[in-house]
């Protein structure tokens, strides 16, 4: 045995798990898609993630049990996270970018990106973008890019309420009260009263 | 006094957490000891499309495929993967209330490495686990150094 079969060992024993989603830490983990339309990219929720946290709203009524703080994942899935390539490289995919001398171009060119094919997502529409995806047989399809540590399940009050219903509680569900970090208001509740109904009758569904 | 958290918060791509809303967070942790995100490089292909959430095997579906973690939290991230897998090594070497130093993950898993290499230790079965786990504790002064008393031990009477 080699000291990198050490290490492999090491690192598996500690890592198994049951077959069953659960690591042998006894900490499930969990998948969520992020919707395009209001991530564009899974470069869009990266860049979220790391100027917010992740937040991702669930049924009320299908809390996952199993999570544990720290250990357990939600990983993020995303309709265009997996890119392939039908014809040519990466390299020839930059340097017919670059070619087309659009400074909106360049500016994409040089960003940095964590997930590397929201580079191409995020060129500005054009003909000539279509032109050249379609020129070396670009395509996107859904796929898990990241993945962030559970730290917790929160429930938003409403303004009436002072704690989460015993329901959520009992499941370790904490209670906050949002506002507005601009302004210190109340979060809206107005028409967001009807959409929220509408938005549960849809998870139900 | 209500004694509940009011938090600040501001404008997602979904626009403002609803009140009367559940959510799953990842926040990251004071002192940035948990990474806040880990980009997985290439991503994951999985066609099952889905509203709401699923349990997944994650470690099955890395392990199956040749992934790397990219991106400004790597570093971190790759600390607290390896941490996960360690600390509960040193707690079977040292007992309960152990923790490796910062900094010293590395260390500790090489260490142990060159300890079970050097022993003729060969891996494979829960019996062999337990040899190696017997090993380390043979030479746990060679990990000492990496190691951390946390919380007093229990007092057995």
């Amino acid at each position: 045995m080699n000291k990198q079969n050490g290490r492999d060992w090491l690192a598996a024993g500690a890592h198994s798990t049951d077959g069953k989603g659960k690591s042998t830490a006894g900490a499930r983990d969990i998948l969520v898609f992020r919707g395009a339309e209001y991530w564009p990219t899974p470069e869009a929720v990266i860049r979220e993630v790391h100027a917010q946290g992740l937040s991702v709203r669930i049924p009320r009524n299908n809390i996952p049990s199993g999570l544990v703080r720290g250990l357990s994942r939600i990983a993020l899935g995303h309709i265009k996270a997996v890119m392939t390539m039908e014809r040519g490289t990466e390299d020839e995919l930059r340097a017919a970018f670059a070619a087309l001398g659009d400074p909106q171009v360049d500016a994409v060119l040089a960003r940095t990106y964590e997930h590397a094919p929201s580079r191409w997502l995020e060129m500005p529409d054009s003909d000539a973008k279509r032109e050249i995806l379609e020129r070396f047989g670009v395509k996107f399809s859904p796929g898990i890019f990241a993945y962030c540590y559970w730290t917790g399940t929160t429930y938003y009050l409403k303004p009436d309420e002072e704690a989460a219903p015993p329901d959520l509680a009992a499941k370790g569900v904490v209670a906050v009260r949002g506002v507005i970090a601009d302004t210190g208001e109340p979060l809206p509740l107005a028409d967001d009263e009807r959409r929220q109904m509408e938005d549960e009758e849809e998870w139900i569904r | 006094m209500s004694d509940v958290q009011v938090r600040p918060v501001t404008r997602r791509g979904c626009g403002y957490p609803k009140p009367g809303g559940v959510y799953l967070e990842s926040q990251g942790e004071v002192g940035g000891t948990l990474p806040i995100i880990v980009v997985i490089d290439p991503p994951i292909p999985h066609d099952h499309f889905h509203r709401g959430w699923v349990y997944i095997d994650l470690d099955d579906m890395l392990a199956k495929r040749q992934v790397s973690y990219v991106g400004t939290s790597v570093v971190s991230a790759e600390e607290w993967h390896l941490r996960q897998t360690y600390q509960r090594i040193a707690r079977d070497v040292f007992g309960e209330g152990v923790r490796i130093k910062d900094g010293q993950v590395i260390r500790f898993r090489d260490t142990a490495a060159r300890i079970l290499v050097n022993a003729g230790w060969q891996p494979g079965g829960i019996a062999h686990a337990r040899q190696a786990a017997q090993i380390l504790r043979a030479h746990a002064g060679e990990l000492a150094a990496c190691v951390e008393i946390t919380q007093a031990r229990p007092q057995v009477e």
